[in-house]
């Protein structure tokens, strides 16, 4: 900006200042030249023109002022009111002084150019003019009598004499020159006292005109060197026939004294005639110097004005453009200090306050670099974590979620980020359960929770392990949570599949092996005993080990069944038509004469699925026994199977309901009714609904079991559809 | 004062024409308008003669003058003023500006004397002067022009020469003060139109 400053000056200023004393110069000159100063006299025109030119330059650079400050108000530039405000002070601090002193100078010029003229000496001067004339009126008739003494002289002689005569008056009178001038006006004789004078004074032609009539002309003749000549002309009658008139001229020098202040009279009479003409246009030539000077002074005053103001005004624009630069984020502004007042002390703030700011900056976008390196990391590390991560803020919302909680989930929770954990649930329904837990837990005052959410997924039940742990703000518990989750379906499955392969095992040695010797020890023993005893004992023998054998029956079935249970599912999926495989089953079942009403209502319209006919066949027969088993005791026993599509969320189902009009579920077993060993019958070996369930899950599916609000019973199994989406359009309400 | 010289253009001339005219603008402004209502004063070419002999070409010439009534007011009051007549010699061209071969000017002076109640009419390059009893005399003394010496140069007898007269009052002999006054009132503006003729050989 020092730069910028030197720059504004050096052309600004200097050429501005060299205008300025160039016109104060050529003022002056104009001023002097008006006192009729010789000096500069022959110079005032030119001045006057300098003058001028300056003025209408310094308007020109005035009005381009002004026009620059009004585009600036109409751009509503920075600084441009500042300016005006600035200008319009400065202006009429200037201006009303300068007026000022411009009215009382007039006046002043006026009233004393005024005074210098007084009626006395005016008066005095023409009485001295007439006083000179009076004395040299005396001198003046004194030659004329003597020229007319001469004229006499010269008449009586002789033509051929006169050059003589002439002289010899001449030398007698003292005449400077005497002529004898003929009637045509050429000169006949001279006689000059002035020997370099060979051409006589030739009297003008009105005075020649004049003494035609015989008349005598005297007069005074001012010379060009100064002093006063007396000319006299009087006619000279020829004593000759013809009558010839001539003239006489006598020149006679005025005496030095009375020439010298006769010449004085009139230079003073002369001067002061002439000044007091020139007292008007004097008037006006001081008036219009001074008229220049204020205009001068004025637009000077005003182009000071602008200079001053943009001047003061450009570090304050500079400063506002530079905030403006830097509330737009640009920090890298710096401006010069051009001075140490308080305008550079605020620019020097300003400086510090931008670097301070860059510093900041930059500091902040290294922590946030670093911050972004961190997350980045974290980021790493949840990803590779096998467990799903959900990290919630204090508010609920969902700060953070890594990929292995999506892909356990099933979808892509990506989307939820940054939104309230509710949300959650509104766009995939089956969390509902899960975020359930979650909202519970926040109530909670334990720091660290651990619980087991089942979720009916878009690949069907799945058993999260979720632990949840509070995330402590300074030492302080409400800063929001952290839950971290396993999907343990499979580790469940698996558990319960080698358990229960375990119970298969136990069973098939521990039970079925001692059942055929007990049975074949029962037979034998009432094959050998029965015919020695009494038929009394006979009987009882008979009894007993038909139970024995029944019984051990029995066990080999229930044995059997577990063994089925236990057996390591070997499903084969197959594209298969549900409503064909339930048909075919109904059938056996319609065809047997029961009591029992077993119908069906295939709602569904998309029935084809993957799964094993066989092991739904499977399915379906323990649904129907099992409903058949219960309406057995019914009046209008009824079982109905029906099968429908469903649409959750943006899961498509194909739903198989089996109900019956029985007594329905206990309240106490409805939780546990898939689990083995869990049965309403008596003769129930538990294991049909488990079965059931377990086709369920080699299927994908998951099953539920309700009492409906008239009372039966009703087992509901639902399978996926995978790879068919609901548009909007075909949605059920 | 009497000069005699060469130009190739009246760059002089223009200059001071366009310093007039600046002066004029400005004093214009600043001037009452009834400084311009004053009887006009005139300077008109009655005739004009150029002839040679063996020293040269001559010029006889007679110009007439009318003071303006300020002028005369000003003469009386003291104020001498300067006439000039401006004789120039220009080479014509057909396709081309004229050339002002030769130029001579004569400046006369009229002056009013109190004392003695004439009028001096002062050649001011030679010094010699006349007086008048009466204003119409002198005045016609200052616009006799008799015999001018134009130039002893000889003329190239194949181009074509015309002779250009102008007679005008010297604004800038004026005293100062009045000075800007006459530069704006048509009553100082005395000047007489270009008066020209072809020169006979």
């Amino acid at each position: 900006m020092a730069a910028g400053t030197v720059k504004r000056i050096g052309f600004g200023m200097i050429p501005m200042l060299g205008l300025f004393v160039l016109l104060l110069l050529s003022l002056y000159f104009m001023s002097d030249a008006t006192h009729n100063s010789e000096r500069f006299g022959r110079m005032y025109s030119i001045m006057l023109g300098i003058n001028a030119l300056g003025l209408v330059l310094l308007g020109a650079l005035v009005v381009a002022n002004i026009i620059s400050l009004v585009r600036q108000h109409r751009q509503k530039a920075v600084g441009a009111r500042m300016t005006s405000r600035l200008v319009i002070m400065f202006v009429i601090l200037s201006v009303v002084p300068v007026l000022v002193v411009y009215y009382f100078s007039l006046q002043s010029i006026q009233r004393g150019i005024d005074s210098w003229f007084d009626v006395r000496i005016e008066r005095g001067l023409d009485d001295a003019l007439d006083l000179s004339r009076a004395a040299l009126d005396v001198r003046l008739n004194e030659v004329l009598n003597l020229a007319l003494r001469m004229a006499d002289e010269i008449s009586d002689a002789a033509p051929t004499t006169v050059p003589l005569t002439l002289y010899d008056l001449r030398i007698r009178t003292g005449a400077a020159e005497l002529s004898l001038i003929g009637a045509d006006g050429r000169i006949i004789a001279s006689s000059s006292a002035e020997l370099s004078q060979i051409m006589p004074n030739q009297p003008p032609g009105e005075i020649l005109l004049l003494l035609q009539n015989r008349q005598h002309y005297i007069g005074l003749d001012p010379v060009v060197e100064g002093g006063l000549y007396a000319r006299a002309l009087v006619p000279v009658l020829s004593a000759r026939a013809d009558g010839e008139v001539f003239t006489l001229q006598a020149l006679y020098e005025v005496s030095e004294r009375i020439s010298t202040l006769a010449d004085g009279v009139q230079r003073a009479y002369t001067h002061y005639n002439e000044l007091a003409y020139l007292r008007k246009p004097l008037k006006f030539s001081y008036s219009l110097t001074l008229s220049i000077v204020l205009m001068l002074s004025l637009l000077a005053a005003i182009w000071a004005a602008f200079h001053s103001a943009r001047r003061l005004v450009a570090p304050v624009r500079d400063l506002a453009e530079a905030t403006r630069a830097v509330a737009e984020g640009d920090y890298s502004k710096r401006l010069s200090v051009a001075s140490d007042d308080e305008l550079g002390f605020l620019v020097r703030s300003f400086n510090d306050m931008t670097r301070r700011l860059t510093k900041s900056r930059d500091h902040a976008n290294q922590s946030k670099r670093e911050v972004e390196g961190q997350r980045a990391y974290l980021e790493a590390v949840l990803a590779s974590l096998s467990s799903g991560v959900i990290s919630l803020g204090r508010d609920s919302v969902i700060r953070a979620i890594n990929r292995r909680a999506s892909e356990s989930l099933g979808v892509d929770l990506k989307e939820c980020l940054g939104q309230d954990l509710s949300k959650l649930a509104d766009e995939h329904a089956f969390l509902q359960p899960f975020v359930d837990v979650i909202t519970r837990r926040r109530g909670d005052e334990d720091a660290s929770w651990r619980e087991e959410v089942i979720l009916h997924g878009t690949h069907g039940r799945l058993v999260l392990m979720c632990r949840g742990t509070a995330l402590q703000t300074s030492g302080r518990r409400g800063g929001g949570m952290v839950v971290v989750f396993d999907d343990i379906t499979a580790l469940i499955q698996a558990q319960r599949d080698a358990a229960w392969g375990e119970v298969a095992r136990r069973l098939a040695h521990e039970i079925k092996n001692p059942l055929t010797p007990i049975q074949l020890s029962a037979e034998r023993l009432r094959h050998r005993c029965m015919n020695r005893m009494e038929p009394e004992d006979a009987e009882i023998l008979d009894r007993a080990t038909r139970t024995i054998v029944n019984q051990v029956e029995a066990m080999k079935q229930m044995v059997n069944a577990f063994s089925e249970y236990a057996r390591v599912p070997q499903v084969n999926l197959e594209t298969m038509d549900l409503h064909e495989v339930v048909r075919e089953v109904l059938d056996l079942y319609r065809g047997d004469g029961s009591a029992v009403h077993v119908s069906a209502q295939l709602d569904a319209e998309e029935s084809i699925m993957e799964g094993d006919a066989g092991r739904i066949r499977q399915l379906l027969h323990n649904l129907i026994k099992n409903a058949l088993e219960a309406v057995k005791d019914v009046d209008d026993a009824q079982v109905l199977v029906a099968t429908r599509n469903e649409y959750q969320a943006d899961l498509n189902l194909l739903a198989l309901c089996v109900s019956d009009n029985g007594p329905g579920f206990d309240a106490g077993v409805l939780e546990n009714v898939f689990e083995p060993y869990v049965s309403t019958k008596p003769k129930g070996s538990g294991l049909g609904l488990a079965i059931v369930k377990k086709i369920v899950e080699e299927h994908g599916g998951y099953i539920s079991a309700e009492t409906a609000e008239g009372g039966g019973a009703r087992v509901i199994v639902r399978f996926m559809l995978p790879g068919k989406t609901i548009s909007g359009d075909n949605k059920p309400a | 004062m009497c000069t005699q010289k060469q130009l190739t253009c009246p760059s002089l001339w223009v200059h001071a024409r366009a310093l007039h005219m600046a002066v004029f603008l400005i004093a214009s402004v600043l001037v009452s308008p009834a400084l311009f209502a004053a009887g006009n004063g005139e300077l008109n070419i009655r005739d004009a003669h150029a002839w040679h002999d063996n020293d040269g070409w001559f010029l006889d010439a007679q110009y007439d003058i009318r003071l303006s009534s300020g002028a005369q007011e000003a003469l009386e009051n003291g104020v001498p003023l300067v006439f000039e007549l401006r004789a120039q010699i220009v080479k014509t061209h057909k396709w081309f500006w004229d050339v002002v071969e030769f130029e001579r000017t004569q400046r006369r002076q009229l002056q009013y004397h109190a004392l003695s109640r004439s009028y001096l009419v002062k050649d001011i390059a030679s010094g010699s002067q006349g007086v008048y009893s009466q204003l119409d005399d002198a005045l016609f003394a200052v616009g006799l022009i008799d015999a001018l010496h134009l130039t002893d140069a000889t003329l190239d007898s194949k181009r074509q020469y015309v002779v250009r007269l102008r007679g005008s009052h010297d604004i800038e002999s004026l005293p100062t003060p009045v000075r800007l006054l006459a530069y704006v009132s048509s009553e100082w503006d005395m000047n007489s139109q270009w008066y020209t003729w072809p020169l006979a050989r």
